[in-house]
């Protein structure tokens, strides 16, 4: 699903943010991606989704070269990811579900479909009942599910996650990570979490890639959070 | 078409929300126009004037009484036309001459019947049209120095004098118009930068949901849209009633029958039509430039 071969970036700066990494995830596959502030993470974020193109190597996403990809392609492959942030980014004058189906409006879906796609998606990340509720009536935890409802309203094949639980107290972090499980089981979306959280990555073991100055210094399958 | 009434109704919701800047690039466009419009009906007008006095500009050109022979006659009507400027000259006897100056007297004119004939102490002459009215004076000096000329004599200088006043407002007006286009646009190219800034986070969101560029551009184009057509709405329906309004008190004419106003219809519909496209054109041109730049194409 996720190809990054012999990837480097170096931005217009000098800055080198990525050096030679190469990985592959699986469709399916719920990956954790750590490392301290300036390793790369958000690099590899921007690589996948084509808003930034490698100085050298292949990064490769639903068998979309995403580095040689034309200007004009790039909206319509984003279609194929979800992105998930750490401050929400909602809509504040848009209700819980005007926001999940602004999402699918602007991608031009049908009016009747997007409707009933954007109710069932308010369903499955439980939160049927806000959906007249505004963001700011909203805990951090809620709204962080309305913008993961919005990240898989237009069924990505690929959520990326921005350290979606960095706003949050540990007990509606874990309901996220629960809920990201779920997604990520029911409908065998690839999962991209980017996170600080040693807690989580150490309580839902899954495979953990750890950068460090733009290195790939472990990826361990089976997961936890080494310092 | 359902895309199409989202694009409106989003570019409605961003001019409310800039209501103010929305309002002085509107008032803007009202003025401008309303110049436009002026300069419209002054520009259609004076075309036409022109057009009136160039049929009537001409050049009386009085026979020397000792070249009155067929042969000095005709070769003087030669010369007259072969000079730069004249586009016809027109022979007029000496009876004709009578005739002209009988007519001109209007009722009175009949005294004259006495000097018919062989005491007609009137001079064989020449009308002369002239391309150009500016010309006239040039055209007038030539033709004072050709051999067998005893006089020549024009009225209409007043005439091209006011056409030459009419013109220069017009210029004026125009000078004022660009001005004022160059404001308008400026401040339509500002509210929309405006819009685009207050909606940084839903155009970041619709980027990362794969939302086309030309789907996140257009309702700002839209806006523009707008803002040109709400701005001539005042200035379209004071220029119309105001032209019919002059049209009617002036009886048709400026100053003198010669200047036949055009007539309000169909011509305020083509103004108006104009009015409306130029106000859209200064719109979308202010609106495409703030687009431009400020949601240039990126990944």
């Amino acid at each position: 699903m996720i190809i990054l071969k012999q990837v480097f970036k170096t931005y217009k700066n000098g800055t080198n943010a990525l050096n030679g990494i190469s990985l592959t995830i699986e469709q399916g596959e719920f990956v954790y991606v750590i490392g301290p502030t300036g390793s790369g993470k958000s690099t590899i974020i921007r690589l996948i989704n084509g808003e930034e193109v490698p100085t050298k190597g292949l990064v490769e996403v639903a068998g979309v070269n995403v580095g040689r990809l034309r200007h004009s392609k790039v909206p319509l492959y984003r279609r194929n990811l979800g992105v998930v942030f750490q401050d929400f980014k909602l809509l504040e004058q848009k209700t819980v579900f005007e926001n999940v189906l602004f999402a699918l409006e602007v991608v031009n879906a049908p009016t009747i479909e997007a409707r009933k796609r954007a109710r069932e998606t308010c369903a499955l990340v439980g939160l049927s009942d806000k959906l007249n509720s505004y963001p700011h009536q909203l805990s951090g935890g809620q709204q962080q599910r309305v913008a993961i409802a919005r990240a898989i309203a237009n069924q990505p094949k690929v959520l990326i996650c921005d350290e979606p639980t960095g706003n949050l107290d540990p007990a509606k972090a874990k309901e996220i990570i629960d809920l990201l499980e779920k997604i990520n089981r029911e409908s065998n979306t690839t999962i991209l979490m980017v996170t600080h959280a040693q807690g989580i990555v150490n309580s839902h073991r899954r495979r953990t890639i750890a950068l460090s100055d733009g290195y790939l210094v472990s990826d361990l399958a089976a997961g936890g959070y080494k310092e | 078409m359902r895309r199409i009434f989202r694009h409106i109704k989003e570019a409605f919701i961003g001019l409310l929300r800039h209501l103010a800047m929305t309002l002085s690039s509107i008032s803007t466009i009202t003025i401008t126009l309303l110049f436009v419009g002026l300069f419209l009906l002054i520009t259609f007008n004076i075309e036409q004037f022109t057009y009136a006095v160039e049929g009537s500009v001409n050049i009386h050109v009085k026979v020397d009484p000792s070249f009155e022979d067929d042969a000095s006659v005709n070769s003087l009507g030669v010369k007259i036309r072969a000079l730069n400027g004249v586009r016809a000259a027109t022979f007029s006897s000496k009876d004709n001459e009578l005739d002209a100056m009988i007519e001109s007297f209007g009722e009175n004119g009949s005294i004259f019947e006495s000097y018919r004939g062989e005491d007609n102490p009137l001079r064989m002459a020449y009308l002369v049209e002239i391309v150009d009215g500016a010309d006239i004076e040039s055209v007038a000096v030539s033709i004072r120095e050709l051999e067998g000329v005893e006089a020549v004599a024009y009225g209409g200088i007043r005439v091209v004098e006011l056409l030459s006043l009419l013109e220069n407002t017009r210029q004026f007006v125009y000078i004022l118009v660009a001005g004022l286009g160059l404001i308008a646009v400026f401040l339509i190219a500002n509210t929309i930068k405006l819009s685009i800034a207050s909606r940084g986070l839903e155009i970041s969101i619709m980027r990362t949901v794969g939302a086309t560029n030309g789907f996140i551009r257009t309702p700002f184009l839209f806006e523009g849209l707008l803002i040109g057509l709400f701005g001539s709405i005042l200035p379209i329906g004071l220029i119309a009633i105001g032209y019919i309004w002059m049209f009617d008190t002036m009886g048709g004419q400026f100053i003198t029958p010669m200047f036949a106003l055009v007539n309000p219809f169909p011509f305020i519909y083509y103004v108006s039509v104009a009015m409306l496209l130029i106000a859209m054109g200064v719109g979308l041109f202010g609106s495409g430039l703030s687009v431009g730049k400020h949601l240039r194409w990126k990944r």
